[in-house]
């Protein structure tokens, strides 16, 4: 399993995650290459059929990263992002994916060592769990 | 990229330009290689890559090249679209491209800066330009929306920060709806008896205190003719979007309705009520707060004598001030320092020790914070004039035999401290004002950590306040000066708006297709900004029609739309999965 590169999409809410994994950027903190941001303007309009097409396709794991509950832009947004992504989660699992390839967090646009943290500790996570096995088939 | 042939938009051609960023990009990142593996694909019309684009060489190259090529739609792989992105993209926009089919790709905060092997960047880098290519080809040509401002404002709280508003606004020419729900004008800094940094008759200019030689200000505002003041007032209901917006209030003589263009929000604070808790005894009446002691030191000064205390009207002898109380600590009340109560209880301490000068007056402090010009004179000051400075926190305070006891500790000296005391002042920290949370609903406004109004960072472009500003103490605890100088930046930038009198937005707001629309309204039903209402469709049934001024573009209706008939411009599905299969195909292999 030495040279498996997981490759690892991040949807990272404009006003907060993004910022902060910009913040990650401008203080040089360097994490693993493997995730690539999706910007969308809120955690909220991450639409399940997004993870479920980048994870058919066979990318390895999928980052949902909104503002901290309270601080959506959008007041309540993220409340919604948080029923949702387990909801998702438990039909992947039904579904025969393993749901840790999903992860959601909260980063807020100062936390750029969490998102860090957050990127680093993922990319092992799925280093762990393997690439997706729907990497051969791809539908 | 060769599955794209499909869609009608191959036809377009790109233009892609990744920034070398004087060398902080291409150190990390090798751009030739990934000018070679992109410049073949299809649509891309021409890959440049440049110093410094957002530098003036590096615009004017831009439109060069837009001259020269005429590209339909760009993508530009080089810092965060956040950060220089409104710069890099106007030059382009200038020799007449659409913003809005326009790709900045962040290949230096979210990659070179945080991925030192340069093979590894330089593949991730690749795979985001190419999410940004297939990207960029779904995008639709669009205009911003034009959001037209009603000349009217309404300002929110009567006190020194809203009258001040409300003045500056009807100088500029417009009307000015302000309402108080109390009965008089004046807030909090009317019914204090001294004001820092004076020590004397406020900055505000309203006190009753005959050594006043400035014109009151409660005056000019109720003699103003665009200022319709509202007294004994409540909002009842807000509605309406940016630039329009119809006001319900209520109002002692029945409802009285208005439409406004901007509104400052100036509800001020209210204290942190002490008898939360029990260890400081505040149902003793001879334990009071800071702004009673207030009232005691006006009734003085309406009377003559000296300073009675509650109980018996005896003239206190031994006084305590308590800092901090409900400030500084979230056990036992807020977090937050209330920024003002050091300065208002050295100035009280003070007035105490002129007006009874054997009195010993003490004041127990974590330690002291005052970040105003003249404060440290003012603390001096009050150490010549006798005041006690004690360092250390109370434990409690309590009454045995009829008299009443503060027990100290004194961190300098290494002691604890029982001192007998006739009278002991609370320096209330502030908190948002009673209600304050049924505005911050209607309007849609952000709270803070400290439950204060959001201050949203004003180097951010004015639409982002929607025509909705908060000021003085309604956005944390400040001093009447800094009241006063927020009420006249939120006032110029309202004076600003309504004189423009439009204000272009970028359309980044929810559509909804009339085709795949079934008039369900569950999309209705999450707006929390109420932006969609359901129409006839013509055709005996209903659909969503979305009020682009009000959307904020949050894209929550889109995921509750079963029927995929609501897309928010720009992050439509197609267009997020065209990113992704961008993505999939370089770094999914
Ligand atoms: C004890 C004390 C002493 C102080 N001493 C000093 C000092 O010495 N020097 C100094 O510079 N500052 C001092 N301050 C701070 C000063 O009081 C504030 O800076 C100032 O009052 C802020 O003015 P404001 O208009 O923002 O708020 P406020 O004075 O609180 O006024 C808000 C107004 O809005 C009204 N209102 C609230 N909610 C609504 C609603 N929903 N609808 C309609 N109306 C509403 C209220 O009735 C009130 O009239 C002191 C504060 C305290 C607590
Ligand atoms: S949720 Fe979808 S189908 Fe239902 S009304 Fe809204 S746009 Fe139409
Ligand atoms: S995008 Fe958000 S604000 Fe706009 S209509 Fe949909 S839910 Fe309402
Ligand atoms: S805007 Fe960040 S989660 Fe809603």
């Amino acid at each position: 399993m030495t040279d498996f590169k997981p490759s690892i999409l991040a949807f990272c809410c404009n006003w907060c995650s993004y910022a902060g994994a910009d913040l990650a950027g401008v203080s040089r903190l360097q994490m693993p290459p493997n995730v690539h941001v999706i910007r969308v303007m809120c955690s909220a309009s991450v639409k399940p059929e997004y993870v479920i097409k980048a994870v058919t396709q066979g990318i390895d794991g999928v980052l949902v990263l909104g503002c901290h509950i309270g601080d959506c832009h959008y007041l309540t947004g993220n409340h919604r992002t948080a029923k949702r992504i387990p909801l998702l989660q438990k039909i992947l699992d039904e579904a025969g994916i393993d749901s840790r390839r999903i992860k959601l967090d909260w980063v807020s646009a100062a936390e750029g060592e969490k998102y860090q943290k957050v990127v680093t500790e993922f990319v092992e996570e799925i280093r762990r769990l393997g690439p997706n096995p729907l990497r051969e088939v791809r539908f | 990229m060769a599955d794209n042939t499909d869609n009608d938009s191959a036809k377009s051609s790109i233009g892609l330009y990744l920034c070398r960023c004087n060398g902080e990009i291409s150190k990390y990142i090798d751009l030739d290689r990934i000018a070679d593996n992109l410049k073949s694909i299809e649509n891309v019309k021409v890959v440049g890559i440049h110093d410094a684009l957002c530098s003036r060489e590096g615009q004017t190259f831009l439109k060069e090249e837009k001259e020269k090529h005429g590209f339909e739609r760009a993508v530009i792989g080089a810092c965060s679209p956040n950060i220089q992105g409104i710069i890099v993209g106007k030059a382009l926009e200038e020799k007449g491209l659409n913003k809005y089919l326009f790709e900045q790709v962040n290949i230096r905060e979210q990659c070179a800066w945080v991925h030192p092997d340069i093979d590894k960047a330089t593949a991730k880098a690749l795979a985001l330009i190419n999410g940004g290519l297939r990207r960029v080809l779904t995008l639709e040509p669009m205009e911003d929306v034009e959001i037209s401002i009603l000349p009217s404002a309404l300002v929110i709280g009567g006190g020194v920060t809203g009258m001040q508003a409300a003045l500056d606004i009807a100088a500029a020419g417009f009307k000015v709806y302000l309402l108080e729900r109390t009965e008089e004008l004046g807030g909090r800094a009317y019914k204090l008896s001294m004001t820092f940094p004076t020590h004397n008759c406020g900055i505000c200019c309203m006190q009753y205190c005959k050594e006043c030689v400035f014109t009151p200000k409660i005056e000019d505002v109720l003699q103003d003719e665009k200022i319709e003041v509202m007294l004994n007032s409540e909002i009842e209901s807000i509605e309406g979007g940016f630039g329009n917006r119809h006001i319900t209030v209520k109002a002692p003589d029945g409802p009285r309705e208005f439409d406004v263009g901007t509104i400052i929000v100036a509800t001020g604070s209210k204290t942190f009520d002490p008898s939360d808790l029990p260890e400081l005894n505040y149902s003793s009446p001879d334990v009071i707060t800071t702004v009673e002691l207030e009232q005691l030191i006006v009734k003085q000064r309406e009377k003559g004598g000296s300073i009675e205390r509650p109980s018996d009207g005896k003239v206190p002898k031994t006084i305590n001030f308590i800092q901090c109380v409900g400030s500084r600590d979230r056990a036992k009340g807020n977090l937050h320092c209330s920024l003002v109560c050091c300065t208002y209880a050295i100035g009280q301490a003070r007035e105490l020790v002129k007006l009874i000068p054997d009195a010993t007056v003490y004041i127990h402090y974590i330690d002291l914070r005052g970040p105003y010009r003249g404060f440290e004179e003012f603390y001096d000051a009050a150490k010549q004039e006798g005041v006690q400075f004690v360092r250390g926190r109370i434990s409690k305070i309590y009454s045995t035999g009829g008299k009443l006891f503060v027990r100290a500790e004194d961190t300098d000296a290494g002691a604890l401290l029982e001192i007998e005391s006739d009278l002991v002042v609370l320096s209330v920290g502030q908190e948002p004002a009673q209600g304050s949370e049924k505005i911050v609903e209607m309007l849609h406004l952000q709270t803070d950590i400290d439950e204060f109004i959001k201050d949203i960072n004003p180097m951010f472009p004015p639409e982002f306040r929607r025509g909705i500003y908060a000021a003085g103490c309604a956005q944390g605890p400040k001093g009447i000066r800094y009241s006063i100088d927020d009420a006249k930046s939120a006032a110029s930038e309202v004076i600003r708006l309504m004189r423009d009198g439009t204000v272009k937005m970028p359309r980044i707001t929810a559509k909804a297709d009339e085709f795949r629309c079934r008039g369900c309204g569950r999309c209705v039903d999450v707006c929390q900004f109420d932006a969609i209402t359901l129409i006839e469709d013509g055709k005996g049934g209903q659909i969503a029609k979305v009020d682009e001024v009000r959307c904020e573009g949050c894209g929550t209706c889109t995921v509750a739309c079963c029927n995929k008939a609501m897309t928010i411009i720009g992050y439509a599905i197609p267009q997020v999965i065209a990113n992704v299969m961008g993505l999939v195909e370089e770094a999914g292999q």
